[in-house]
């Protein structure tokens, strides 16, 4: 079978990431060989992950359903309380179930929800709470660009090869 | 006037700057520590006093069953507004000079919602019974019921504090590893501990990117709807003075006008105390002045309509307690809210006012007592002149009551100043991302300019 190999290089700035991505990508699509790919870097650069390739956000749905959840949670605890109220003093020709109350606390229950579920969201897909990664520098929090490439054994060299023709600054590896 | 943040700095540069001022802060910031803790020293022992003797230390009688307590609870969530809401409106608009400012802008939210969830506690007099306002079953069928807009309150600010509390937490994760990545002993342990594992990968960016926009969509109108709902305590009852249609906005609009100025005021502090100089620059400052006269303007406006609305439209109850404060007891509180409150922006409009620290500061923190009394004036007037004239009665606060306001003062300053000693109160990717686009979009601007044709001067 053929064994993995992990590849983290460091990198002065991200054009040489741009350009180290590119040839990988050209080289994967002509023989393979390049089984994954990632950027660390210290801010976002939606322009490079572009390059990399698209990864799905699903975000949006935790929103959506924590948000409903919310809603429709705040109905039913304002509509039980009344109800629950309702037995033990009489309404006087007052509804049962109290519309702008429900309004109120159910739009609270939509915020309250569709927070706690878009942070649960991001934790969940960014993959967070995890063992850290052995490939990490602290370099990455300062200035430097990490590209972590997971390649087969037959394209590690050539791979290595192709990180120090753009200028990577430092290879780290792990073999799985 | 001070530059921009330089564009060639360094960024491991902009992480040394930061994370060694939270180490080593200037002497001050141990002065205005040792301040704060005597005066929070004093408020703790009245209420202790408090406490031992009754309620009626805090002069809270019928009619006057609020007094100062309630003026300042919501007077501290009014503050709490500023940070969260400009922070998630800047955000949603793309502003740049959010970036330096944010962080703390957002943990003066969250300390100030601390400070004001004091309050109710205080004033309900038996603190050991404040678990029954929670909605559990228990054997009496006491349910809370959510037809009180004070329930309504609740609901809001447990929202607002958990989400704003939550923004905050989520806009730092970036931040706390590289503070992990940096730090040692205790510290490097909480900031692993916190950073849940952030490595910065795309994915890991693609994630934060969106959830941080959803969170600001939700955090806006959350923080209108909070001092809306402040509001319907007084609005939605038939209290002279209290039921009026435009009190949700008018709360929202000195909410702001509080919360700007209490901004300026943390970021004198932080700027000084801190050496935050390079980042927290003027030009910052100054927009932050300019912002701040404009919402003052809004509350003018509010201010004004208000009155008219009670003086045109004829409803002797809300008349009469109009007159009383312009020509009762509480007069001299009430047009030095209306003077001040009125007058004080217009410094903010002149330019060497905006670059002078020590005008900035005195300017901001009296804006605030302007703010608190317009709080205490919207409380017990109208308590004071309701519908029955057989209970009227004015409401003057004691000993207890004023210092228990004062450490509440003392007590925000310095969860705000501890905070900031802990964690990096200005946001050092976003400070990075800022520069970066700035340089890149200056170069690309340089690169793409046409060529233009040299034109012969005419001789």
């Amino acid at each position: 079978m053929n064994n993995r190999h992990r590849l983290f290089a460091l990198f002065n700035n991200f054009e040489e990431v741009r350009e180290a991505i590119i040839e990988l990508k050209v080289m994967d699509l002509r023989e393979g060989g390049v089984e994954e790919m990632s950027m660390k870097s210290p801010i976002p650069h939606p322009d490079l992950e572009e390059v990399i390739g698209a990864r799905p956000v699903y975000v949006q749905r935790y929103t959506f359903f924590g948000a409903l959840f919310g809603m429709i949670g705040g109905f039913l605890l304002t509509a039980a309380l009344s109800q629950s109220t309702f037995s033990v003093q009489p309404q006087g020709g007052k509804p049962v179930i109290p519309i702008p109350v429900d309004l109120v606390i159910m739009y609270e229950g939509t915020i309250l929800f569709g927070v706690l579920f878009t942070v649960a969201g991001f934790l969940i897909g960014a993959r967070l709470l995890r063992r850290a990664d052995p490939l990490h520098s602290k370099k990455v929090s300062e200035d430097q660009v990490g590209l972590l490439v997971e390649v087969q054994e037959s394209h590690y060299e050539r791979v290595k090869e192709l990180l120090w023709k753009h200028k990577a600054q430092e290879i780290m590896e792990d073999e799985s | 006037m001070e530059e921009e943040i330089r564009k060639d700095i360094a960024w491991a540069q902009i992480n040394r700057d930061v994370l060694d001022s939270m180490m080593a802060p200037r002497k001050t910031y141990w002065v205005i520590i040792a301040l704060c803790l005597s005066i929070v020293s004093v408020g703790v022992y009245a209420e202790i006093h408090q406490y031992n003797t009754g309620m009626g230390e805090a002069q809270l009688n019928r009619p006057q069953m609020w007094g100062l307590y309630i003026a300042n609870f919501i007077f501290w969530v009014g503050v709490s507004h500023a940070g969260t809401l400009l922070s998630a409106a800047l955000f949603l608009t793309n502003t740049e000079w959010r970036r330096p400012v944010y962080r703390s802008a957002e943990a003066m939210t969250s300390v100030a919602l601390l400070t004001a969830a004091i309050f109710p506690v205080i004033h309900l007099g038996r603190v050991w019974d404040l678990y029954w306002v929670l909605p559990y079953p228990n054997e009496r069928g006491l349910w809370p019921n959510f037809r009180s807009p004070l329930l309504w309150d609740m609901a809001a600010i447990f929202t607002y504090l958990t989400s704003s509390m939550l923004f905050l937490y989520y806009g730092m994760i970036p931040d706390l590893a590289i503070s992990r990545d940096n730090a040692r002993g205790w510290r490097r342990r909480l900031y692993g501990w916190m950073a849940l594992g952030w490595a910065g990968t795309d994915r890991q960016w693609r994630n934060f990117r969106k959830g941080y926009l959803l969170l600001a969509c939700f955090l806006l109108p959350l923080a209108v709807s909070v001092h809306s709902i402040v509001a319907s305590d007084f609005a939605m009852s038939i209290m002279p003075g209290w039921h009026v249609t435009s009190l949700p906005p008018y709360f929202v609009a000195g909410a702001l006008y509080s919360g700007c100025a209490a901004i300026i005021t943390l970021y004198i502090i932080l700027r000084h105390t801190f050496r935050y100089e390079e980042y927290l620059t003027l030009p910052i400052l100054d927009k932050l002045c300019k912002l701040t006269f404009a919402i003052a303007m809004i509350w003018v406006y509010l201010n004004l309509i208000e009155f008219a609305s009670v003086w045109y439209g004829h409803d002797m109850y809300e008349k009469e307690v109009l007159i009383e404060k312009a020509m009762g007891p509480y007069a001299p509180f009430w047009w030095a809210m209306i003077i001040l409150g009125f007058g004080l922006p217009f410094i903010l409009v002149i330019k060497k006012v905006r670059r002078n620290m020590i005008a900035l500061i005195i300017t901001s923190m009296l804006i605030n007592i302007i703010m608190w009394l317009e709080r205490w004036m919207i409380v017990s007037p109208t308590l004071a002149r309701n519908h029955e004239p057989f209970s009227w009665g004015y409401h003057w606060p004691g000993w207890v009551e004023l210092s228990i306001t004062l450490a509440s003062f003392a007590w925000f300053t310095m969860l705000f100043l501890i905070f900031v000693k802990i964690f990096p109160s200005i946001s050092m990717y976003e400070v990075k991302e800022m520069l970066y686009h700035r340089r890149h979009v200056s170069d690309r601007l340089v690169r793409d300019l046409p060529e233009t044709e040299s034109v012969p001067v005419k001789e």
